[in-house]
C-alpha cells in the first residue's frame, strides 16, 4: 500500500513572507491577494485541488469570494477541479484574489486549508492518496503596487 | 567514473531540496554541481523539472539542452509518471495511460535520453508500450519501488510479461529504496524535531510488520496522544519508507530485465557507511550478474528537510566506488 498521507517539510514556501498584497483601485482598498506555493516535491494539476479554505484574522473568507489566478487565467474554486490541463509546478504560485472590502494595515494569521489529490496514487476505485498543503503564517500586509 | 563496464550517474531529483525552495535555483546550478563530483549521465524528472507537464514546452527542453552542452553533461534518463487521477471524477481508461506514456516518451526523444522511467504501466499495455518504445528508441523502465518488493507477486507477474513480449525496450528500474532495513536515525530526529514522542516512534516500528493495518496502527497512536507527527511516520513506514528484510533473492531475480538502478539513499555517514539500505550486498548481485550500465545515486534526504544533497552524493559515490573497486576482481 502505497503512502496515503502526505505532508512534506516545504511548508514555509506555502505562505512566503511577501506572499500578502493588498489590492486597490480608484476607488480605494478593494482587497488583497494571497499567492500560494505548494509543499510537494513535484507539481500537480490544478484539478489536483480537491479541499481550499482561508481564514484570515480567524475569519474563514467565503467561497464565493475566492477567485483564483493562474497563468493568467482566472477560475472560481469550483471550476479548480475541472482545470486538469494548467500544472501547477514547484517554481509557479497558485494566487488568491478576495475582494471583500479589504484588509488593514499590519499583521494578519493567514490560514490555508489545502488538501490535493495525488493523481498518480491511487489506492482503490475513486480513493486516491492525498497531499496536505495547508499552512497558518503571520503576514505582514504589502501595499498595492 | 565507470568502474568494469558500471557508470555512475546522478539523478537531479537529488537536489530537490534547494529546487523545490530557492526561486533562483535551476538546472544550470544542478549541472555545476555534477562537475564538481566528476558526474557526466544524469536524471530529470518532468513533473519536478517542468513548468509545464506531460508536456514541457520547446522552450524548457531547449534551455535544459543548452545547459547541459554548456556544462558537458548528459541526459541519461528522463523520469515520467502517469498522472492517471489528473481528470477529477473521471474512471481511469487505457487511454489515459498511453497519453501520459506517449507524452514521455516524446520527451525523452527530445532531451536525447535513452531510457524512460515509468512507474505505472498496466501489464496488458506492455506490448503496445514495448511497439511505442521502439518507435520512438527509447526504452521504458518500470520502477520497483518502496513499498514494493522484487518477490511481491505483482512485481513478478510483470517480469513474466516481459519474458513473454520479449522486448529488449522493456525493463525494471529497481530503486534501493526497496531495500531499506531500518529509519533512520536522522528521519527520526525529523519526526521528533516534528513534535513526535520517541517512545511512540518505537511503538509504530514494533508494530510496523506485527500483521496490523496502517489505519488501525494510527488509531492506537492516537489514542495514545499521538498527532501530526506521528501520523506521518506511520504514512511514511507504510509509504516510502516502508522498511524491513532486504529482499535481495528477489532482486535477484530482475537483473537480468534490469535497465538501469535508482541508487537511492537517505544518509551516508562519515565513515562511509548507509546504515539503511545493504549497498554491499546490493552491489554484489549487480556485479556477479552481466549487468553493464549506470548506477544511478538519488538521494532523498529531503524528505527530512536535509539541504546536504552535494555533501551526501559525494559521500555516497564514494561509498559505490569503495564496493565496486574492492569487488571488481571477482568479476571476469
Amino acid at each position: 500500500m502505497p503512502t496515503s498521507y502526505m505532508k512534506l517539510p516545504y511548508e514555509d514556501k506555502v505562505l512566503r513572507p511577501d506572499a500578502l498584497t493588498a489590492i486597490a483601485l480608484e476607488t480605494g482598498p478593494v482587497g488583497f491577494r494571497l499567492d500560494i506555493g505548494l509543499n510537494y516535491y513535484r507539481g500537480l494539476p490544478l484539478s489536483a485541488v480537491e479541499e481550499f479554505t482561508l481564514s484570515i484574522d480567524g475569519e474563514q473568507i467565503p467561497d464565493h469570494l475566492l477567485l483564483f489566478e493562474f497563468d493568467g487565467k482566472l477560475f472560481p474554486l469550483s471550476q479548480l477541479p475541472l482545470a486538469f490541463s494548467d500544472f501547477w509546478s514547484v517554481k509557479k504560485n497558485l494566487t488568491v484574489l478576495v475582494y471583500q472590502g479589504g484588509l488593514k494595515p499590519g499583521d494578519h494569521i493567514v490560514e490555508i486549508g489545502l488538501i490535493m489529490r495525488c493523481v498518480y496514487m491511487q489506492f482503490a476505485p475513486g480513493i486516491w492518496g492525498q497531499i496536505d498543503n495547508s499552512a497558518t503564517r503571520t503576514l505582514t500586509l504589502k501595499e498595492a503596487a | 567514473m565507470n568502474i568494469n563496464g558500471i557508470e555512475q550517474g546522478i539523478s537531479l531529483y537529488s537536489y530537490n531540496q534547494r529546487y523545490v525552495e530557492q526561486p533562483s535555483y535551476s538546472a544550470d546550478t544542478m549541472f555545476e554541481e555534477l562537475n564538481k563530483l566528476g558526474v557526466q549521465k544524469f536524471e530529470l524528472v518532468g513533473a519536478c523539472q517542468f513548468n509545464e507537464y506531460p508536456r514541457p514546452g520547446a522552450g524548457e527542453i531547449d534551455r535544459i539542452l543548452a545547459a547541459a552542452e554548456k556544462h558537458h553533461v548528459t541526459p541519461f534518463s528522463y523520469g515520467g509518471y502517469i498522472d492517471f487521477g489528473r481528470i477529477t471524477g473521471h474512471t481511469p481508461t487505457d487511454e489515459d495511460f498511453i497519453l501520459d506514456l506517449t507524452a514521455d516518451l516524446m520527451t525523452a526523444r527530445e532531451l536525447g535520453a535513452a531510457f524512460v522511467r515509468e512507474t505505472n504501466i498496466p501489464n496488458h499495455l506492455l506490448p503496445l508500450a514495448a511497439q511505442l518504445a521502439e518507435y520512438y528508441g527509447v526504452s521504458i523502465g518500470i520502477e520497483v519501488h518502496a513499498p514494493s518488493k522484487p518477490s511481491d507477486a505483482h512485481i513478478q507477474e510483470q517480469l513474466a510479461a516481459f519474458e513473454d513480449i520479449g522486448s529488449d525496450r522493456l525493463g525494471f528500474i529497481p530503486d534501493f529504496g526497496c531495500f531499506i532495513e531500518r529509519p533512520t536515525a536522522p528521519g527520526l530526529n525529523q519526526y521528533i524535531n516534528n513534535g513526535a514522542s520517541p517512545e511512540l516512534l518505537e511503538y509504530i516500528i514494533a508494530n510496523r510488520h506485527s500483521g496490523i493495518s496502517e489505519a488501525d496502527l494510527l488509531e492506537q497512536v492516537r489514542a495514545q496522544g499521538g498527532g501530526q507527527a506521528e501520523r506521518q511516520a506511520i504514512a511514511d513506514f507504510f509509504g516510502f519508507l516502508s522498511f524491513g528484510p532486504a529482499d535481495i533473492d528477489g532482486f535477484k531475480t530482475l537483473l537480468g530485465r534490469s535497465l538501469y538502478f535508482h541508487s537511492k539513499f537517505y544518509y551516508i555517514s562519515e565513515d562511509l557507511q548507509d546504515p539503511t539500505i545493504p549497498m554491499r550486498p546490493l552491489l554484489e548481485a549487480i556485479t556477479a550478474s552481466s549487468f553493464q550500465g549506470v548506477l544511478m545515486s538519488e538521494y532523498e534526504g529531503h524528505a527530512f528537510h536535509n539541504d546536504d544533497a552535494q555533501e551526501q552524493l559525494g559521500r555516497h559515490l564514494t561509498l559505490e566506488q569503495n564496493i565496486l573497486n574492492d569487488l571488481a576482481p571477482a568479476r571476469v
